[in-house]
């Protein structure tokens, strides 16, 4: 052991570096000439590293020894400077071989080539995806791939999400980019389903609509979301390439967007066919404006209002200019707003395809917009009638659609929601609140169409009730009962939105657990209602 | 419901292969050969088997063949597969929507971190898309909100990286490592 550790130091006294002996006009030691060392410098470190296997404290007094035999100082730092240095050198090339030995390892265990990581690497949230980014480099080279950032959902539950991430996103996924998802969703169950297909389903809009109208509540008094009117921007940038391909958008509570920087965006999205928007603080005039210039693809469309029911922003010509700019719309949902009869007659009947229609929590409208359709007039697709909580939906005109209904028109309806927490406005007197109705003709409707699943849950005449807080489970198992409903036609249970009593300070929560009732394919419950 | 194929034997390929040529001429019953790298035996049927579309290329370029061997494929995952695709074929015969995404779903719950990984290559050599799109998604929920740590030892995978380059994938996803479920 001692005359190994003596080598070195009969090498030290003198000036000449070790491993250039060949060449002693070369001033300090090179490390780049390590790898090109010949046998005896092998057999050397293999000697050397041996070393490694004796105590530490024994290599130090050997240092020292060494360090004290040479009496010139410069010597002295010499050698130090030379063990650091050896020392380092030594470092950096272990980790180097361990990294190199990782990656094969990695390589080897890792059986799935680069495309099928990608495309599993796709099916990844944001965050998850910048984890497996961070696992090892073969796994970073495919989260790079501009497919894995074909679905961009950086929703999430608290603000941290700046405009930076998002550009990045964008960016990365340049031209294979399909969907993009922004803004701060409460509900982890919204966020969790990373991979919805894009294409337009009334399941989804119904998980949303169930999701969405409670996340405002819950967002008051929170922090704002990190995004600014900004956050959009990359859409247009390098030549709107981005924003050229992007077929879905949705934004949720993302406070700072305002009409010019949403509109701004839009004109970038030719090629949109799914839009959803929920909690901005736009209005619906000028967003369906820019929809209609833009988006003349547009499939979807799911517009939820951040102040309940105050926009009335919505005019004639821009129903018309809609309607005649977006034929392909097959889904529309406007919820929140103070929406008129007249307007929305004008969408419904001119959106030859549509099937879906959501318009709750509309303030103003009676029904009285669905009269004569249902057949040729228009609206004969239509599968799904939402009008949750629509405060002047009249007894009458809701009669009215069920005898239209009876008399073979709205064919392929198969889910109509009426259920409102004041109950419906009654027939004869105007300010009169209707909780179960004579006139409309529920059952033979039920009867004549045991296909529809519908929903009329109404409060005990003059409580407010509220029907049990909905769990995620119960959201999620609706929403798969409606999808299934139309093959076994299994009873549906109704409950009502779990932020009715907390809207209002009525101070009746308590109320009558009767609450309602199960409207489908069962005639006693339907006499219930009547009764 | 359960048939040879659950219990594979090992390599004794002539005894397995004795009985074949009756299967064989006997339609609704075919049964098709198929043999892992490991050397283990798996008769199917051949409307299972048909399901891999690796195999049914390789039966319509060489029909006469009574044996298709799968050299990138181990026994373990293999007959998982095969009980996955056994399924299918129910579905396919009688589809139900419902009861088919019930099924997929607890296929993959009950299966270990390593099983799901492991069937991945398979479903890809076979070709297999529907199972493979399960696999993936199965995978992807697992490894949702992990921190890098659980999904390498997930993948079974081991750091490459210098402390430099992990520094900077972190400050370039700095949002990312905020809030992140316990594994």
């Amino acid at each position: 052991m001692d005359t190994l550790l003596h080598t070195p130091t009969s090498m030290a006294k003198r000036p000449c570096p070790l491993p250039s002996s060949p060449s002693p006009s070369s001033p300090p030691p090179n490390p780049n000439k390590i790898p090109n060392m010949n046998n005896q410098v092998g057999n050397l470190l293999q000697t050397f590293l041996n070393l490694a296997d004796s105590n530490s404290l024994s290599i130090d007094q050997s240092f020292e020894h060494l360090l004290d035999s040479s009496s010139c100082d410069a010597d002295q730092s010499l050698l130090i400077d030379r063990a650091l240095k050896l020392g380092s050198i030594l470092l950096e090339a272990g980790n180097r071989s361990a990294r190199k030995r990782s990656s094969v390892h990695n390589s080897l265990t890792w059986a799935l080539p680069p495309d099928l990581t990608i495309k599993l690497f796709s099916m990844l949230d944001a965050q998850s995806l910048c984890y497996a980014a961070a696992t090892c480099s073969m796994f970073y080279k495919c989260a790079m791939d501009p497919l894995c950032y074909a679905n961009i959902d950086l929703t999430t539950v608290v603000p941290k999400v700046n405009n930076a991430v998002v550009s990045t996103m964008i960016q990365r996924a340049g031209k294979a980019l399909r969907s993009l998802k922004l803004g701060i969703v409460p509900s982890p169950t919204m966020s969790r389903g990373s991979c919805q297909p894009l294409v337009y389903g009334i399941r989804n809009a119904v998980e949303v609509s169930n999701f969405s109208w409670n996340d405002k509540k819950t967002r008051q008094g929170k922090e704002s979301s990190t995004l600014t009117r900004y956050c959009l921007t990359p859409l247009s940038g390098d030549k709107g390439a981005a924003g050229a391909v992007l077929r879905g958008l949705h934004l949720y509570n993302i406070e700072r967007i305002d009409n010019t920087s949403l509109c701004g965006a839009l004109s970038a999205c030719p090629s949109l066919l799914d839009l959803e928007i929920i909690g901005l603080h736009v209005d619906l005039r000028q967003t369906l404006v820019s929809v209609s210039m833009n988006c003349p693809l547009i499939e979807r469309l799911f517009f939820e209002s951040s102040k309940t029911g105050r926009d009335d922003s919505l005019k004639i010509p821009t129903c018309v200019h809609l309607v005649n700019n977006c034929p392909n719309l097959t889904s529309l949902a406007l919820r929140g707003f103070k929406l008129y009869d007249y307007n929305l007659r004008i969408l419904v009947k001119g959106f030859r395809k549509l099937k879906y229609v959501d318009f709750s929590t509309s303030y103003s409208i009676t029904g009285s917009f669905l009269r004569n359709l249902g057949g040729d007039m228009g609206g004969s697709l239509l599968e799904v009638l939402i009008f949750r909580d629509c405060m002047h939906l009249k007894e009458l005109e809701v009669a009215r659609l069920f005898t239209s209904v009876l008399a073979g028109d709205f064919r392929f309806l198969r889910y109509l929601d009426i259920s409102n927490r004041e109950g419906l406005a009654a027939a004869g007197d105007s300010y009169g609140r209707c909780y179960s109705s004579s006139i409309i003709p529920t059952k033979q409707v039920l009867e004549e169409r045991p296909d529809i699943c519908l929903l009329a849950e109404f409060p005990s005449e003059g409580s407010f009730v509220d029907v049990g807080q909905m769990t995620d489970s119960d959201i999620s198992s609706q929403s798969s009962q409606l999808s299934s409903r139309a093959s076994d036609g299994m009873s549906f249970m109704c409950t009502s939105e779990s932020n009715y009593s907390s809207d209002q300070t009525s101070g009746k929560e308590e109320g009558r657990g009767s609450g309602y009732v199960v409207c489908e394919e069962s005639s006693e419950e339907f006499d219930y209602l009547l009764g | 419901m359960s048939s040879s194929t659950d219990s594979p034997t090992l390599t004794t390929e002539t005894t397995q292969l004795s009985p074949q040529p009756d299967t064989e001429t006997a339609k609704p019953t075919k049964k098709i050969t198929l043999k892992s790298s490991d050397n283990q035996i798996f008769e199917v049927e051949e409307s299972v088997a048909m399901e891999f579309a690796t195999v049914k290329s390789f039966f319509e370029d060489s029909p006469s063949t009574d044996t298709v061997p799968l050299p990138n494929v181990t026994a373990k995952p293999l007959s998982q597969v095969i009980e996955f695709c056994k399924e299918q074929i129910k579905f396919k015969a009688n589809p139900d929507e419902a009861q088919k995404k019930k099924y997929n779903a607890e296929f993959v719950t009950e299966k270990s971190d390593k099983d799901l990984v492991d069937m991945i290559p398979v479903a890809n050599y076979l070709e297999i898309k529907d199972l493979l799109d399960v696999l993936n998604q199965a995978v992807a929920d697992r490894i949702e909100n992990k921190s890098v740590e659980y999904v390498r030892s997930f993948f079974g995978i081991d750091n490459d990286f210098t402390a430099e380059e992990e520094a900077a994938l972190r400050r370039e996803h700095a949002w990312a490592y905020e809030g992140v479920d316990e594994d």
